[in-house]
């Protein structure tokens, strides 16, 4: 997000907290599938090796 | 101060996130910039209090950090990692480079985000402060057609 001066801002906060919220994307825990490596690296992480809250 | 009125609206969890924002080099002055492309805010401090009273609107707790070095910039990441959910960084005099702060942002695994005051891409004839895809450009063709 660029060149919107400090509502840039605005949009990254918000859209990182629906985002964080979110159960099928940040914050989820999706089923693997076979084209979905577990990395085990943690709770910390989702099955995709992005790192949800709700796995803390 | 800039006040904004509850965004829990929003929101699908009730959790708050703690979401860093980290501001590069030259930020700190802020305020001596362009204001016809910087716009109104008076200084680095400001900016701090409109995003964490930003984040307070939507329960999220919003912490800021500032630094005219990347090596401080870099230790920061990795100290905050662990009692971090996310990342928001205005990489500044660092958009050009700025390789060790990309990595360490990545070596989190947390998720995290660039923004920029201006826009940064618009060419030398553009002015910088205004975006560069508002959709009224794309408009201008076809009513030419």
């Amino acid at each position: 997000m660029m060149g919107m001066r400090e509502y840039s801002y605005c949009a990254a906060i918000l859209s990182l907290a629906m985002a964080l919220d979110d159960k099928n994307f940040l914050g989820a825990e999706l089923p693997a599938s076979r084209n979905t490596k577990v990395t085990g690296i943690g709770k910390r992480l989702s099955v995709s090796g992005i790192y949800h809250p709700s796995a803390v | 101060m800039t006040t904004f009125p509850s965004a829990l609206g929003f929101r699908s969890s009730k959790r708050e996130h703690r979401i860093v924002i980290i501001d590069g080099p030259n930020m700190s002055n802020l305020g001596a910039r362009n204001k016809r492309v910087y716009g109104a805010i008076g200084s680095l401090e400001d900016l701090k209090n409109f995003c964490k009273n930003f984040g307070a609107s939507l329960g999220v707790n919003v912490t800021n950090f500032s630094s005219n070095f990347e090596g401080a910039i870099l230790e920061h990441i990795h100290e905050s990692a662990k009692s971090t959910d996310g990342y928001i960084i205005n990489p500044a005099g660092l958009t050009e480079g700025g390789v060790a702060t990309k990595h360490a942002l990545t070596e989190t695994g947390r998720p995290y985000i660039e923004v920029h005051f201006a826009n940064i891409v618009a060419p030398p004839t553009a002015p910088r402060g205004l975006p560069s895809d508002l959709g009224i450009q794309h408009l201008a063709p076809a009513r030419q057609a």
